[in-house]
């Protein structure tokens, strides 16, 4: 259930899946799992959220965190796929204002291209 | 865990658990929270997910609390008790451990790009009522989630 998998798309983007919880047990975890993408030369990432059904402040921290991290390394974050809860949460935090949301990890990883 | 069923149109449903101040008793509350869910079917989807978001951060902000301790302070257990009836779901979690010092009339929320500090802020902003009190020995945190009206419903 605390699993989160890493995918590369053709273009280089990896893709992080987060699990069904992002909590203060699994949001160590989503942070050490982009720096090690971001130590091996990948900074640009989309985290699909399409799993991930509870988010808490814990999550959002790690979230921002990531973002940082990505654009320090010259990279950016994406998300994708929010449920409802989750973009519940976005919105009540004003998060949607500076982690770029889309609905689907392809309109998501697109958006580098730009 | 007990089940309480006072009336049997008008039931209440207690769900309790005593837990070690670990992150690893997350998992268990969520579990808990199920738990209450799959005795009242009849809750709505934003009061589940708004209820369940102040529980998480309520037991993570005491968990944490009690990392922060001196390492020669004894190890206090939490009570978790959730409870749900017709009008409202609340939970209390109960401890011995300090005094925490907190003024919930004072949380704010964070900017955007802030990495910690949203908990307490988004638990009042998710919820009806949040209240901490100290009683005698012990800490008692209560939220409160006031339940929506069922659709049709002039309540």
């Amino acid at each position: 259930m605390t699993d989160i998998s890493t995918r590369t798309l053709d273009d280089g983007i990896e893709v992080v899946r987060p699990p069904e919880r992002l909590n203060m047990v699994t949001a160590p975890r989503l942070v050490a799992v982009i720096g090690d993408l971001i130590a091996g030369g990948h900074a640009r990432v989309v985290i699909d959220l399409t799993a991930t059904e509870f988010i808490d402040s814990s999550g959002l921290g790690a979230l921002v965190s990531c973002l940082k991290k990505t654009r320090q390394a010259g990279g950016d974050l994406r998300i994708a796929g929010s449920t409802p809860h989750v973009q519940t949460v976005f919105d009540l935090t004003n998060l949607g204002r500076v982690l770029q949301l889309s609905t689907t990890v392809e309109i998501a990883s697109a958006t580098f291209q730009t | 865990m007990t089940t309480n069923p006072h009336h049997v149109n008008h039931p209440t449903t207690v769900c309790q658990l005593t837990l070690p101040p670990h992150p690893e008793s997350i998992d268990a509350i969520h579990d808990l929270v199920a738990a209450l869910w799959a005795q009242n079917s009849q809750l709505s989807d934003p009061d589940k997910g708004r209820f369940e978001l102040g529980v998480i951060e309520v037991a993570s902000n005491i968990i944490e609390d009690m990392r922060r301790a001196p390492p020669d302070a004894p190890q206090v257990n939490i009570v978790v008790t959730l409870t749900a009836d017709p009008q409202e779901i609340t939970a209390r979690f109960c401890d011995e451990g300090r005094a925490t010092d907190i003024d919930l009339s004072a949380v704010d929320m964070p900017d955007e790009m802030a990495e910690r500090g949203r908990g307490l802020a988004l638990t009042q902003a998710m919820l009806d009522d949040l209240t901490y009190e100290r009683s005698g020995s012990t800490n008692i945190w209560t939220l409160t989630c006031v339940r929506a009206a069922p659709k049709g419903s002039a309540r």
